[in-house]
């Protein structure tokens, strides 16, 4: 597909186990799970210091640092760092700083690009501040802040989404045979494009209608709402999500395929964007046909709780986010764990084993959330959102696997 | 009927193979439901003691933000005072017998304002002779139930009917023993009557055609669980009478039509929770479109619902029931609502025969 592309960092890179498996990976686990006790306790607990779950607010700011890392690691190839610098340093030394560098550009991104510039300059629902100096009916501090948290949170996925899936589906074409950085810029700016493109017919009528009175000049009625029992554009990120997560599992579980069995690059791109979508649509049809066994009711136009359709959309995302950081700790910490056996069993096993585990840990969220998280028992809060913990775990699972090798149960060869 | 549509035009990609694979279990978990028979009464009469719980929503929001958003425990916020009331509903019901029963719902917030309430209204009184048969708490948030005190210094054996979800704080102060000098928030009479805990899976029921249902929802602010009053009037329908309504309002009479024999939709009172601090949200439209479908003859709304939801339902054919200009007589008045084209909200003082 590329005629000048040298080896990434991560295909360079060669780890080993400090402690034979499954130990090894177990001992990651624990570790990160303890350091996410603290991390949330510290940035996001209801009873913590910070206090960023609000819930959006701290939705948002996890989501902005995965997508600055997924910036940094899928298109960038960690560029502005050397590939010395990465295969020499202090897994350490280079971990805290990668992490301080993607950490600081989120913040730049959400606090000083949104709110800041685009917010001020241009599109005011991206910011918070903008919003809430403006004034006017119902933009008082936690509802401006929260309405721009969601803007961003959309529009964030949207990046995420259409960056991982050109690079799923297309690689660096057409730029494949330019250097380095000409293609990773290449790749980032058609990400925001096609973002954009996404952002403006799948949320922005939603952004609309969520004044009061609304902003009919600005964008038609959600188009969405016969299908979707609601006019929220949770709709949309019903299907994003998930169709994200298999992006995911396609790269790491399926190791490319089904996509890599089709030669051609251009249909194997198009194959992928077509199959990826349909699939996102048809899991959240499906899971929400699940939930209505599962909750004995069916969601409808204007209920609340379990039926809320919007409640419903978003729940799917959350269980497919649960489902994604159980396929992270497979792959990061286990070594993709089965290896040996054909290519489409093992990833009919690792998919199986990374759906169970989701439930697991979507299991744990909802049981030990009260006593770990500070989260109210019960399930379907209003505003609220699994994704605050989830996103800022996986997070955290690629920040250690990647940024500082896995240290210290993982060493470089 | 469009969304069938849609799952229909997926089938025919045949992507939408998996969707239906699960409807045999759906009907079977939907099919293992029970009717209750709550019996009837033969009428229902509501004052709204007071629905304003805080006077400015700005400053309310404020206090919620600086505390750290709506996750945190109300029991963790310093509320500015100034700003804040409460909610209290009174109910008097009039059995087939002719018999009458009267019901406290909630007992608001902020002292000074929830003793100045129950002494306008008269409701004080009622209390003191004993004449309220039953004060029932929609859910333990502080606008609702942080104001006992006031209900239990003049009437301390009065029979109670709470949700089971209640957190160590509120049982500490059923007990008349808390203090909480960040959210300044206390009780030290300890209440000596009967309390009833409904659970959610049993409807409580309280009077011949009056019961109590209980959600086992998360809340806002850290809480748990809200319960509805749920009216069977003669000749009329199910009328339901709420809190705050965080389950939701179409949820609530899903519910009822669900459960409840001879279910006829008639009317509504109290808290919606849905833009309660003038916020939008496209959601809120869904309640508008859902509510349409349900064939309701009263909507008496306040407090949390949302003057501006209120406004748009009302524009787009709902019966919303108009208040009148009593809540000017009381000494505090709401910054909210003054947008409003017309009094949408049944306000303190205002009263609904049923």
């Amino acid at each position: 597909m590329a005629e000048n592309m040298e080896t990434r960092w991560l295909e360079e890179r060669r780890l080993r186990n400090v402690i034979p498996q499954p130990f090894s990976g177990l001992l990651n686990l624990a570790v990160i799970l303890v350091l996410s006790e603290i991390c949330w306790y510290v940035l996001f607990s209801p009873t913590g210091y910070l206090r960023l779950y609000t819930p959006n607010l701290g939705v948002a700011l996890v989501i902005t640092i995965l997508m600055v890392i997924h910036w940094g690691m899928d298109c960038f190839d960690f560029w502005p760092f050397s590939r010395r610098f990465l295969l020499e340093a202090n897994p350490l030394v280079k971990g805290i700083i990668l992490l301080l560098f993607y950490i600081a550009v989120g913040i730049f991104v959400m606090f000083v690009l949104y709110n800041e510039v685009i917010g001020r300059l241009g599109p005011i629902f991206f910011s918070g501040p903008a919003l809430l100096a403006g004034g006017g009916l119902g933009q008082y501090a936690q509802t401006a802040r929260e309405n721009a948290s969601y803007a961003q949170i959309m529009m964030n996925t949207c990046i995420i989404f259409f960056t991982i899936l050109w690079l799923t589906s297309f690689g660096y074409a057409p730029w494949g045979k330019s250097v380095k950085l000409v293609r990773a810029f290449s790749v980032w700016i058609m990400g925001m494009f096609l973002a954009m493109i996404a952002f403006t017919l799948l949320f922005y009528p939603h952004i609309a209608y969520q004044f009061y009175p609304p902003q009919i000049f600005m964008a038609v009625s959600p188009w969405w709402a016969g299908w979707a029992m609601t006019i929220s554009s949770m709709f949309h990120f019903g299907w994003i999500v998930p169709a994200l997560v298999l992006l995911y599992w396609t790269t790491m579980l399926w190791e490319g395929r089904p996509f890599s069995l089709i030669r051609n690059p251009f249909w194997r791109g198009v194959a992928t964007i077509v199959v990826v979508v349909l699939a996102g649509v048809v899991i959240m049809l499906l899971s929400n046909k699940i939930m209505d066994w599962y909750f004995e009711t069916e969601a409808f136009e204007g209920g609340n709780t379990v039926e809320q359709p919007a409640w419903r959309w978003n729940h799917v995302a959350e269980m497919f986010m649960y489902m994604a950081v159980a396929g992270a700790i497979l792959y990061h910490y286990f070594d993709n764990w089965p290896r040996g056996l054909s290519l489409p069993i093992r990833a009919v096993v690792r998919t199986a084993i990374a759906m169970a585990g989701g439930l697991v840990l979507a299991w744990l969220y909802y049981a030990l959330g009260p006593i770990f998280l500070g989260t109210v028992p019960g399930i379907a809060q209003e505003g609220d959102t699994s994704l605050a913990w989830t996103v800022m775990l996986l997070n955290l699972v690629i920040a250690h696997a990647v940024f500082f090798d896995g240290f210290p149960f993982r060493k470089r060869e | 009927m469009e969304r069938r549509s849609f799952l229909k035009g997926l089938a025919v990609t045949g992507a939408a193979i998996g969707a239906t694979s699960v409807g045999p279990f759906i009907s079977k978990g939907l099919a293992a439901k029970k009717v209750e028979n709550i019996g009837e009464c033969k009428s229902v009469k509501i004052t709204c003691i007071s629905e304003t719980s805080w006077f400015d929503s700005p400053r309310m929001l404020q206090d919620i933000k600086d505390a750290g958003g709506a996750m945190v425990s109300m029991y963790d916020i310093p509320w500015t005072q100034s700003n804040i009331g409460g909610y209290i509903a009174l109910i008097e019901v009039e059995q087939l017998d002719g018999s009458k029963r009267t019901i406290q719902l909630d007992t608001g917030w902020e002292l000074g304002w929830t003793d100045y309430v129950m002494e306008k209204s008269g409701l004080d009184s009622l209390l003191n002779n004993k004449k309220v048969d039953v004060m029932v708490i929609s859910h333990e948030h502080e606008d609702h139930y942080w104001g006992l005190k006031s209900t239990l210094k003049r009437y301390q054996n009065i029979p109670m009917v709470i949700p089971n979800t209640f957190y160590p704080e509120g049982k500490a102060m059923l007990a008349g023993k808390y203090k909480n000098d960040k959210a300044k928030v206390y009780n030290d009479v300890p209440h000596k009557g009967e309390v009833v805990e409904v659970g959610p899976d049993k409807i409580y029921k309280l009077y011949p055609g009056v019961a109590v249902k209980m959600f086992d929802i998360p809340i806002l602010l850290k809480t748990r669980g809200e319960q509805c009053l749920i009216f069977n009037i003669k000749d009329k329908g199910v009328a339901t009478v709420t809190g705050c309504c965080h389950m939701g309002l179409l949820t609530m009479l899903n519910w009822a039509a669900r459960n409840i024999e001879g279910y006829k939709p008639y009317a509504c009172y109290g808290g919606l929770h849905i833009a309660a601090f003038e916020n939008w949200d496209p959601k809120f439209d869904d309640i508008i479109k859902g509510t349409q479908k349900l064939g309701l003859q009263k909507m008496a709304c306040n407090h949390c619902t949302g003057w501006i939801w209120a406004q748009k339902a009302r524009d787009m054919g709902l019966p919303i029931v108009l208040g009148t200009q009593k809540y000017k007589e009381y000494k505090k008045l709401p910054t909210t609502g003054p947008g409003a084209k017309e009094n949408v909200y049944l306000r303190n003082g205002d009263m609904m025969a049923l």
